[in-house]
């Protein structure tokens, strides 16, 4: 097999690899930031945030990804008059569907830790952000840490749909070497084997926390 | 003497369950009032209710003179005053001893962490659990953990203590190191309000005995009276049933 093509067209595919790499840091960063706070929001007794966040979160957790995306790539710029890169629509499609997912976990996670860890907190005279911060959130953390990892490794296989609303992702690039040199093996067993490289240690670490936090 | 907990007429429902029908007690400086009656009475939700875990539906709760229920109340003053202690111990397991210790009087009392840890020590000394400072919650038995909550509680020097069934999840053999941590409190002077079925610490230390049933104070003395001479009819039966 003439493994030199992935050599030979190294720059391009790298370029690719990069913009791949970007698209999962961007969402990643901006859907826990969003996921956490809209999770915590989500945990409200205030009726309106409830079912505001609810309502959010169900719609963009049921939605196919690439739907989003489409969405946002094209029907969103029609609606306002603007135009949407394609690595934003792709970055924004993904964070949307991922802070949904953390979101979820978060709120699972708060509810799961007991309800006296909130009454000690108030009773020792703590104030709701407080109680928050320092009780219900490290607790939290740890307990969502293993699902938050394996909805990274989703983000990094969402990536691949980037390529879909025209981001010269590794996909993107990889399609176009193999339409130049007719070698979709070689190509593919490198893009195979990148998405493997970043994904394993995820998991990896997941399955160590999951050991270590419980 | 001074009043610390005064409750009025105090009524609370859970959905269509009375819980309290009209309470109407009194617990003034440096008394030890035990409550006591059988479960489902109301005894730990109107504990529960003096430090505002729970809302009441009428009537007035004062705490000295803040009257707690007047629904413009900060909550971070009189929890300072009025400390709790749970039968879960519900210590926070993420941190360690001293961590769980100087929380509050760091974030509420703004206490610099040196004189908070010098003061958890002296307590943590008191209950005879130093060298477990660094410890985890986690690493503890049920008794210790039940003693260190109490130290948690009187981190922030509060002015009445509440203690809802601390001992009752306790394996019988570690309930007397919780018993005699209350009891040396009580000797100290503190004003406290306890909810148990600890008839032993009743008799021990109790200045007053409170006897609830279906959501009212069915009967109310000192514990000498109470035990050999009860006249209403419930107590009578509940004290049947629980001295042996």
């Amino acid at each position: 097999m003439p493994w030199d093509i992935v050599v030979k067209n190294w720059s391009f595919l790298a370029a690719g690899l990069w913009a791949t790499i970007e698209i999962f840091v961007v969402s990643m960063i901006a859907g826990t930031v969003l996921g956490v706070l809209m999770g915590v929001l989500r945990t409200s007794r205030v009726f309106l945030i409830q079912i505001t966040t609810r309502a959010f979160i169900e719609v963009f957790r049921g939605l196919p990804t690439l739907i989003t995306m489409f969405f946002v790539y094209f029907a969103v710029p029609m609606l306002f008059q603007i135009e949407i890169p394609s690595f934003l629509a792709a970055v924004i499609g993904l964070t949307l569907w991922e802070l949904s997912e953390i979101a979820e976990i978060m709120r699972g996670a708060i509810q799961s830790i007991p309800k006296g860890q909130v009454e000690a907190g108030r009773a020792m005279a703590l104030n709701k952000a407080q109680v928050l911060i320092y009780i219900l959130m490290p607790q939290a953390v740890r307990r969502m840490l293993p699902p938050l990892i394996g909805v990274y490794t989703r983000l990094v296989k969402g990536t691949a749909l980037a390529s879909l609303v025209g981001v010269n992702d590794l996909v993107m690039a990889g399609k176009i070497v193999v339409e130049r040199t007719l070698e979709p093996l070689e190509v593919y067993v490198f893009i195979m084997a990148v998405f493997f490289i970043i994904n394993y240690p995820l998991s990896v670490l997941s399955r160590k926390l999951e050991r270590k936090l419980i | 003497m001074e009043t610390m907990i005064r409750l009025e007429n105090v009524h609370k429902t859970f959905g269509s369950l009375q819980v309290l029908n009209g309470i109407n007690m009194e617990v003034k400086k440096g008394e030890v009032v035990v409550v006591i009656g059988p479960s489902g009475c109301g005894k730990s939700t109107q504990l529960r209710c003096i430090n505002g875990l729970e809302n009441i539906d009428a009537g007035r709760i004062m705490v000295k003179d803040i009257d707690i229920t007047s629904g413009k109340v900060d909550w971070q003053v009189v929890r300072q005053k009025v400390g709790m202690v749970f039968q879960s111990y519900n210590l926070y397991p993420h941190l360690n001893v001293m961590r769980n210790l100087i929380l509050s009087p760091m974030k509420v009392q703004k206490k610099t962490k040196k004189e908070a840890t010098e003061y958890a020590e002296i307590l943590l000394d008191r209950v005879g659990l130093l060298d477990k400072r660094d410890a985890y919650p986690g690493q503890l038995s049920g008794g210790q953990q039940q003693r260190i909550a109490i130290v948690r509680a009187l981190m922030m020097q509060p002015e009445v203590m509440l203690f809802d069934e601390v001992t009752s999840a306790l394996d019988p053999e570690l309930i007397n190191e919780v018993l005699n941590v209350m009891i040396d409190l009580a000797k100290s002077g503190m004003t406290m309000m306890v909810v148990t079925h600890e008839m032993g610490f009743a008799k021990a230390v109790a200045n007053k005995i409170v006897f609830m049933s279906n959501g009212v104070v069915a009967e109310e003395g000192p514990p000498e009276e109470f035990f050999a001479n009860p006249k209403d009819e419930r107590l009578k039966s509940f004290l049947s049933k629980v001295l042996h």
